[in-house]
């Protein structure tokens, strides 16, 4: 195959490449066609090496010629066109939208289905769709429909998934294993896009919502920035203008855009709203149905539905419950109470500070201020203790003590005596706090101050699992790239919550909103009586605080039981009882409960270094297969499948491209020769004259 | 018999030189007939072959306005007509067309010019009908044993010629290719 040559590189350079190729042998002469593909790069390479320029700041792209295109500005669904010319996205014309939302307590499981066109009269080689997706959020199922083709995600065994991938990409085929450029961005690309071929998409993400200041926000990512729209599709989202002039849809649905929630929210609501949109509310039985009323389909604010449980004083526990593949999954929210009844819970509040060498500077006096705070927020009749550490522990007193003035004094003064150095040994300082001398009627909280530098993780875990009794442990960290996981382990172990104080200046803010939330903890001692076997997830059920619910999900074998639900507020006992014949209904709760068990799975794998890993790794895999979820061990790969018309499509795409190769010549023999003739001409006579010359003298 | 020898290597000299002067005269007195025979065309828009024996004929007119330089395209890429004058490749299109159009010649006499051309030169194309204008976008040098010429779909010129020129050699695998679009 004859490689066209239409890069002007400079002419030296190439004779040069030449001669080293006639020199060594003749292996094929492979001139790209594209620059960058001498650079062993393929084209979604070259997109995140893009994306990677664009991030430093030296790069913009640019939109159906006139506008600029900007990668950071996807704020909702896009379906983008990458020229390869320009290195340049530009985005196609969206036809309609549609959003199918289940939400089940703080769970939201969300389906998106857009269709777009190409309305120009070129062929798009490379397409790439892009979402917006939460933080925590995780998407499980993709599917993109371009004419006849289907390209689907599916979920394979990692090593199965780049096989499949790199088979693909030997076959000339798209494949993608579908990735997310930056945390909260997912991409999927698409190649091959005929003029004005319409291109569907539909993916499905669950996400676990925000619980904030006593209501739940559901936010669905609409907004676009004014500079990609055209104008006459413009609309006030607040007027609504009914008369707004839409773009013609090739499709068969007339709706433009639709948004359909089924909300299960679990609780009596005090307050359900849309907050820029307006939409129409049903109720059935123990759903809300939600849908938009306007069709527009641009819009200049996201869909945000915002919803608050009615709670009173006391704490309030809702059920749901999902019947898949003859087992049931449970779900079990608790919702903190609004108003927070001051607490009569006697504590003893031991503080471990860290005065390791890496504490030096601002973080031990941010930890010290810290610290400081947290004695001024202990009740007279409290208990309290301070044991520093660093390669030694060293406590204040021997036993808690009150926290009367006089021992406040003594506690100052040591704190003001403290200074960074040494080792990070925690083991000892926490076998200390955490020794079972609690008396009567008192909650140990250990809250535990720390940069989190640390290395021996499970030992600790294993440490905190063995000690922690009837004590809850707090983590703080101090700095701006603790070790979050531990920190955040050991607290869930520990049965307490973890805080990062990652801005020094934030001290005094983020300690006392810890010190308001762990006074008066509204649920405590919370445990689930199954009444079955059950896969229970989180095994050890956190307190609940007055800032997040405690959400718990559990695998039951057996669908005709009653669960009970008890705890303690304050010295009250709390318990309700669930029936669990009663619905069985809701959508996902099968997919979080193996999330988190993933996640706690890959947890102990990390953490195991030889012993089990395989047993793990096993269970790991076999989760994220059964409930098709992405996680170590398997991936979601697009999966071309037709893939014979993938073919034709591109070759397609090839003979419509303005520059295709009709025919190939051989180069003819374009020398005379003429020189060579001459020369050797001259020097013949020449020397056949001069040798006769000789001979005749 | 040394000296029989020495006749023979006279002789032959004598031969290698006349058929080189012989090549280029051929090259150079056949442009007379060649322009004849296209200013004949461009009167009655008919195909004039330059002699009567010849089995070609000029289709068009190449200039090249800075250097200066002018040539006179035969159709069909035989390398008889290559000795007479630069040759239009037959599978190729002809200027104007949806189709690339490619003129080859001999480096060390009709298209030795080639040399001097840079990138953004006008090359003026003259056809029975129409003038059409391009603008030289690569210079490039390639291996003739791993490539070939693509014929695409687009207004374009390429004119090829072999690489190096000023080198002795004449069967070598290189050639230089000259790319023009339309303007």
């Amino acid at each position: 195959m004859a490689e066209k040559i239409t890069n002007t590189r400079h002419i030296r350079q190439q004779l040069e490449s030449l001669h080293n190729k006639r020199n060594t042998s003749n292996l094929a002469n492979k001139q790209s066609k594209k620059k960058y593909k001498g650079l062993g790069l393929n084209w979604r390479d070259v997109v995140i090496l893009t994306l990677a320029l664009f991030f430093t700041g030296l790069y913009q792209a640019q939109a159906k010629a006139q506008d600029y295109f900007d990668l950071e500005d996807i704020d909702t669904g896009m379906m983008l066109s990458y020229n390869d010319e320009s290195n340049n996205y530009g985005a196609l014309t969206l036809l309609n939208s549609d959003y199918s939302i289940n939400i089940t307590g703080i769970i939201a499981e969300v389906t998106v289905k857009q269709s777009f066109q190409n309305t120009t009269e070129d062929w798009i080689a490379e397409g790439m769709y892009a979402f917006p997706v939460a933080h925590n959020a995780a998407v499980d199922h993709m599917k993109l429909i371009i004419g006849q083709r289907t390209i689907e995600g599916e979920i394979h065994e990692i090593k199965q998934a780049i096989k499949i991938y790199e088979t693909a990409k030997k076959q000339g085929l798209t494949a993608s294993i579908v990735k997310q450029y930056r945390p909260n961005l997912f991409t999927t690309e698409v190649a091959n896009i005929m003029p004005n071929e319409i291109v569907q998409v539909e993916i499905r993400y669950q996400q676990t919502l925000i619980y904030d200041a006593g209501h739940i926000d559901f936010r669905l990512p609409l907004a676009i920035k004014n500079r990609y729209m055209q104008e006459r599709y413009l609309v006030d989202s607040v007027n609504n203008l009914q008369d707004a002039e839409l773009p013609v849809s090739n499709t068969v649905d007339e709706k433009f855009r639709s948004i359909e929630i089924s909300l299960e929210a679990g609780f009596e609501l005090s307050e359900l709203v849309s907050l820029y949109h307006d939409v129409t509310i049903q109720n059935e039985q123990i759903y809300q149905k939600i849908s938009l009323n306007d069709k527009n389909l641009y819009d200049r604010n996201d869909f945000v539905l915002r919803w608050t449980p009615t709670v009173g004083n006391k704490p309030q526990a809702a059920m749901f419950s999902e019947k898949l593949n003859g087992n049931e999954y449970v779900l079990l929210m608790l919702l903190p109470p609004k108003n927070n009844i001051v607490n009569e819970q006697l504590r003893d509040v031991v503080f471990i500070i860290d005065t390791s060498g890496s504490m030096h500077g601002d973080a031990m006096n941010a930890a010290k201020d810290a610290l400081l705070f947290g004695l001024t927020q202990l009740n007279a009749n409290d208990k309290f203790n301070i044991i520093e550490f660093n390669t030694y522990a060293q406590p204040l007193f021997n036993k808690s003590a009150n926290a009367d003035p006089n021992n406040l004094d003594k506690a100052i003064a040591f704190i003001d005596d403290l200074e960074s150095d040494g080792g990070t040994n925690m083991g000892p300082a926490l076998a200390m706090a955490m020794k079972d001398d609690i008396e009567q009627n008192y909650l140990k909280q250990i809250i535990f101050i720390t940069d989190g530098s640390v290395g021996n993780e499970s030992q600790l875990f294993r440490q905190i699992n063995q000690q922690i009794n009837n004590a809850r442990l707090f983590t703080v960290a101090i700095g701006e790239a603790p070790n979050n996981y531990f920190m955040n382990k050991a607290a869930l172990i520990g049965k307490g919550t973890y805080t990062n104080i990652a801005k020094l200046s934030d001290v005094d803010f983020i300690m006392n909103n810890l010190f308001v939330k762990i006074s008066s903890p509204a649920l405590t001692e919370v445990q689930v009586d199954w009444n079955t076997s059950a896969e229970q997830n989180p095994k050890v059920i956190p307190d609940l605080y007055s800032d997040q619910p405690v959400m718990v999900t559990a695998k039951l074998n057996d669908f005709n039981t009653n669960l009970v639900l008890s705890g303690f507020n304050n010295t009250t006992i709390f318990s309700k009882v669930f029936n669990m014949n009663k619905d069985g209904q809701s959508n996902g709760i099968a997919k979080l409960w193996a999330r988190n068990q993933i996640e706690d799975l890959t947890d102990d794998y990390m953490l195991q270094n030889d012993v089990n890993n395989d047993e793990l790794k096993q269970q790991i895999t076999e989760l994220g297969l059964n409930y098709h979820l992405v996680s170590q061990f398997t991936s979601l790969v697009a999966v071309d499948k037709n893939p014979e018309l993938s073919r034709l499509v591109a070759m397609q795409a090839k003979d419509e491209n303005r520059l295709t190769t009709l025919d190939q010549v051989n180069f003819p023999q374009t020398a005379l020769g003429w020189m060579w003739q001459l020369i050797l001409g001259l020097l013949l006579v020449i020397f056949g004259m001069f040798s006769v010359r000789k001979q005749a003298i | 018999m040394k000296k029989a020898f020495l006749i023979t290597t006279i002789m032959f000299g004598l031969w290698l030189l006349s058929s080189s002067i012989y090549m280029l005269a051929k090259a150079e007195l056949s442009q007379y007939f060649i322009k004849a025979a296209w200013e004949k065309t461009l009167d009655d828009k008919q195909n004039h072959k330059p002699w009567s024996w010849a089995d070609t004929y000029p289709v068009m007119q190449l200039s090249v306005p800075r250097i200066e330089k002018n040539s006179y395209v035969l159709q069909g890429g035989s390398g008889r007509n290559m000795a007479f004058s630069v040759v239009h490749l037959a599978p190729s299109g002809m200027p104007g067309n949806l189709k690339s159009t490619i003129i080859s010649g001999h480096k060390d006499s009709h298209f030795e010019y080639l040399k001097e051309l840079k990138i953004g030169d006008l090359i003026v194309t003259k056809d029975k009908n129409k003038t059409h204008n391009y603008k030289v976008t690569s210079l490039d040098i390639v291996d003739s044993n791993n490539n070939s010429i693509a014929i695409r779909n687009t207004n374009e010129l390429i004119l090829t010629t072999c690489y190096p020129f000023n080198d002795l050699e004449f069967r070598g695998n290189l050639r230089y290719i000259v790319h023009a679009s339309t303007i």
